[in-house]
């Protein structure tokens, strides 16, 4: 019951409760209309019954006092103007009778016959007098003035009794009027206290009933005021509070909705977040303008940051071709400029590095064709000394040969000398024993004719004894043997007497030009002998002129050993040159390698550097990546 | 710019080359120029400072770092091709005939970074064949640098070292990474024994005598009295028989060794 009261509509509330305030009211206006119109009758009452009748007693009164009045003036007065008086008169009369007539009318409770007929004989008398008058017997008149006079006392009399009749009554109806109209507002007064007091809880309970959700909501607004977005308002009425209430519900939850976005995103710029955007659709209105204000806000401010986080990130990857395009004001654009000209200086060192790496390379390069030639030189020079080297040592012992030959020669020439004296006479003697070998020869030839008889007797012999031995048979086989080889000799022998001869036969042929030739030699020997004597000098300058080369050669042995070790040290220093610049090189590879993952806007790098740098060896780099440790087993395995 | 005064750099040279045969003593900018960013990082204001902090250093480690900052390792793979090819030619069919244990010894002496053993180790797998299973063909790779020996453990190569190398080989003994660089095969890096190793040492401590050794651009670095004791060394070390293999500039005196020279830098114990 109670929460349908509340679930319903204010209007309607309000018009239920002016409603029953209005009847109430209404009840009140009614009761107040039937008290009033009660208190209008009885006033009308008295008016009608005790005023009117007072006020026509009260006329009746004056137009019988202006009529005695006129009777006597009518009396006294002259004639000219009895006219007037006699109108007056009639007047009079008229009014009386007039307000008499009235009098009835309203005061039908007062008894007015007494007072009527009182007055129908006074004016009966008054006429009379007038026509007396008239008729100038004004003396008349004074016959009838007492009976006037008692009439008019009377009637004055009646007349007083009649206005107290009328007080009285007037004072009694007042009294009675007094006390209903007491009653009446009485009564009318308990009604309206009851109907103050009905309407005083009706508007306490109405009060009640929109004030308690009213203030809810005010303690709420007031929260939300103070900046409480977590509250809680337990209104579920269908009013129009209950409607408030909710619509407070939607503030609060849009307040939330708000607070909650601008948190996160507050939160999110603080935790460097800056990329976060809360969802505009999830707002509207004003609250709708400020998440967006916000964002576009961050947006604002994180574009230059976005843009130099960007370019930072290409920097980072070695791209320097990028710049800061924003347009951007106050400290962005100073970070623009700032991170710019960054970029800028880099992007002017990098390269110059890179020149700088390129040249170095280059230079590297050098070196080490440089360290290469020259470790080749010294190779060839090694080897050139070698060659030298065994050169010169056959030199050497070829020089130490010829210096002992040469004293040989010497010894050998003075002997020659004396032995070409010699040979002159060996070749006398040598001349005679040819002439006794011709003589021999000839005895040879002898025997040797002696020698081919036999051998052509030991042939026939042979003959004889092969066909001996044929016969024989069997048992001559081997003789038959031994006769073939006999038979074979004595060919052999014929053959050998056969060339001796004829060889004996050259020899004294020959023999007969060496005793030619032995005359042509002794003479050549004594030739020799004069020559000799020249040959010793020479041989003797020869043998010390050779001693003198084999200590020169010495000497140039010594020299070849130091150019050996010159080069061998030089061979040490190329190694060491190739060594270093194989170092440089891997380090100019690096270098290069480490400049080349930037990306410049200006493209300073010739192919050819590179190309140059892919060739060297960057060994010696890794070198110092490789860890190092100690040989601790001193053993050689199977060494 | 931290500079070595000359009474400073004379007693860092001789130190130097007495303890490790390199030869420092007219190299003065270099040695300035090597060590500069070691002193800077090692907080050094003079090198007077860093040398006596090496020299009382017990745990050695910086007598270390200071050697793989002065020595030099410059290398790649079959540098001195002639030198392989008469090993492959000459001197390996030589050995496989002559060798009856079938424990043939290789020594690369002064590897540096690992090319040269890996170098040897394919030349060996290509001219072994199938027969390598049969043969212990392991090789000794000694250098006086951890750093460098640290690079040839781990087998990571610049693709320009192996320029010499056929593209077959490539295929066959590297993968490459994603960085680019050769990776050499495990089968490889089996066949090496990689040590520290200060040719300098008075005792050599090896088991047995080597049938080849290598000790190219070693001694270069070296002075002439170091040579000559090394060379003496690596005589004693190889098998009769053996052969010494020397970088193509240096040169051993005749008059001052019993080696025999077969070929420019080759070097025969008869």
């Amino acid at each position: 019951m109670i929460k349908k009261i509340k679930n319903l509509k204010i209007p309607v509330r309000l018009l239920i409760c002016f409603t029953i305030v209005g009847l109430i009211g209404t009840t009140g206006g009614i009761l107040g209309r039937i008290i009033r119109n009660e208190l209008i009758s009885n006033l009308n009452g008295i008016y009608n019954e005790t005023t009117l009748p007072l006020s026509y007693l009260t006329y009746i009164h004056g137009n019988f006092m202006e009529l005695t009045a006129n009777i006597a003036s009518l009396e006294s007065s002259p004639d000219q103007s009895i006219s007037s008086d006699a109108k007056g008169i009639t007047d009079n009369i008229n009014n009386i009778q007039n307000y008499l007539a009235k009098f009835k009318e309203h005061g039908s409770s007062s008894d007015i016959t007494k007072l009527n007929e009182l007055l129908t004989k006074y004016t009966a008398s008054a006429k009379l007098a007038v026509d007396l008058a008239n008729s100038g017997r004004k003396s008349q008149i004074s016959n009838m003035n007492l009976d006037m006079e008692n009439m008019s006392k009377e009637i004055n009399a009646e007349i007083y009794n009649l206005i107290n009749q009328k007080v009285t009554m007037a004072e009694y109806l007042i009294k009675q009027n007094e006390t209903t109209s007491l009653n009446n507002s009485n009564g009318m007064l308990a009604v309206v206290f009851a109907g103050v007091l009905a309407v005083i809880l009706l508007g306490w309970l109405l009060s009640r009933s929109l004030l308690r959700p009213l203030y809810k909501m005010i303690n709420c607004a007031n929260k939300i005021s103070e900046g409480e977005v977590d509250v809680d308002l337990d209104i579920d009425t269908k009013d129009e509070l209950g409607i408030l209430a909710e619509s407070f519900k939607k503030i609060i939850i849009s307040l939330k909705h708000l607070t909650s976005d601008t948190d996160m995103l507050v939160q999110s710029a603080i935790n460097g977040q800056l990329s976060l955007r809360a969802d505009v659709s999830n707002h509207k209105g004003e609250y709708r303008k400020i998440i967006d204000g916000i964002n576009k806000t961050l947006d604002a401010a994180t574009a230059p940051i976005n843009e130099a986080k960007e370019i930072l990130v290409e920097v980072s990857q070695g791209n320097l071709k990028d710049r800061l395009m924003g347009d951007y004001k106050g400290d962005h654009a100073v970070i623009k400029s700032s991170l710019n000209s960054t970029i800028e200086s880099l992007s002017l060192y990098i390269s110059e590095i890179n020149n700088a790496s390129e040249q170095l390379a280059i230079s590297a390069n050098r070196v080490s064709d440089g360290s290469q030639s020259l470790s080749q030189g010294s190779t060839e020079q090694a080897s050139a000394l070698e060659e030298l080297t065994s050169a010169i040592s056959h030199i050497a012992n070829q020089t130490k040969e010829n210096a002992g030959n040469a004293t040989k020669a010497n010894e050998l020439v003075l002997s020659v000398q004396g032995n070409a004296e010699k040979g002159n006479d060996y070749m006398q003697e040598m001349l005679k024993s040819m002439q006794e070998i011709e003589r021999a020869s000839t005895n040879i030839s002898k025997v040797i004719k002696v020698i081919d008889e036999i051998a052509f007797q030991t042939n026939i012999l042979s003959l004889n004894a092969a066909i001996e031995a044929a016969r024989a048979g069997q048992h001559g086989k081997g003789f038959a043997v031994v006769a073939e080889e006999v038979r074979t000799l004595a060919a052999r022998s014929a053959q050998a007497a056969k060339e001796t001869s004829s060889l004996v036969e050259n020899s004294i042929e020959k023999v007969k030009r060496g005793m030619l030739i032995a005359d042509d030699t002794a003479q050549a020997l004594h030739e020799i002998h004069e020559g000799m004597s020249s040959t010793t000098s020479l041989v003797s300058d020869i043998s010390l002129a050779s001693n003198e080369q084999a200590s020169a050669i010495v000497q140039i042995n010594q020299g070849i050993e130091q150019l050996s070790l010159v080069v061998q040290s030089n061979s040490a220093t190329a190694e060491e040159g190739a060594a270093a610049s194989e170092e440089l090189s891997s380090q100019a590879h690096l270098l290069r390698k480490m400049v080349d993952k930037f990306q410049l806007n200006e493209d300073a790098i010739n192919n050819e550097g590179l190309e140059i740098l892919n060739n060297i060896n960057p060994k010696k780099a890794h070198q110092a990546n490789l860890e190092k440790k100690s040989i601790s087993d001193q053993e050689f395995g199977k060494y | 710019m931290i500079t070595i005064n000359d009474e400073d750099f004379t007693a860092f040279a001789e130190f130097i080359n007495s303890n490790f045969g390199i030869n420092l003593l007219y190299k003065k900018s270099f040695v300035q120029g090597r060590l500069q960013v070691l002193l800077e990082d090692k907080g050094f204001k003079s090198f007077f400072d860093y040398f006596n902090y090496v020299l009382n250093d017990t745990t050695k480690s910086e007598i270390t770092e200071l050697i793989n900052r002065i020595t030099t390792n410059y290398t790649f793979f079959m540098r001195e091709e002639e030198h392989f090819s008469y090993l492959v030619n000459k001197v390996l069919p030589y050995l496989k005939k002559n060798i009856k244990d079938n424990d043939l010894r290789t020594w690369s002496a002064g590897c540096s970074t690992g090319e040269e053993p890996y170098t040897i180790a394919m030349l060996l797998l290509e001219y072994f064949g199938p027969e390598i299973s049969s043969w212990n063909t392991k090789i000794l790779a000694t250098d006086i640098s951890v750093k460098a020996l640290n690079i040839a453990k781990k087998g990571v190569y610049f693709p320009n070292s192996l320029d010499n190398l056929s593209g077959v080989w490539k295929l066959k003994y590297f993968t490459k990474n994603p960085e680019g660089n050769y990776c050499i095969a495990k089968e490889l890096k089996d066949e090496v024994i990689f040590r520290v190793f200060n040719l300098v040492d008075e005792i050599y401590p090896f088991k047995k005598k080597f049938h080849i050794i290598f000790c190219r651009n070693v001694m270069i670095y070296f002075d002439n009295k170091t040579r000559k004791k090394l060379i003496d060394k690596l005589y004693d070390s190889l098998e009769p028989g053996g052969f010494l293999f020397i970088g193509h500039s240096e040169i051993i005196n005749r008059s001052e060794s019993k080696f025999k020279n077969v070929i420019p830098s080759v070097y025969k114990k008869e």
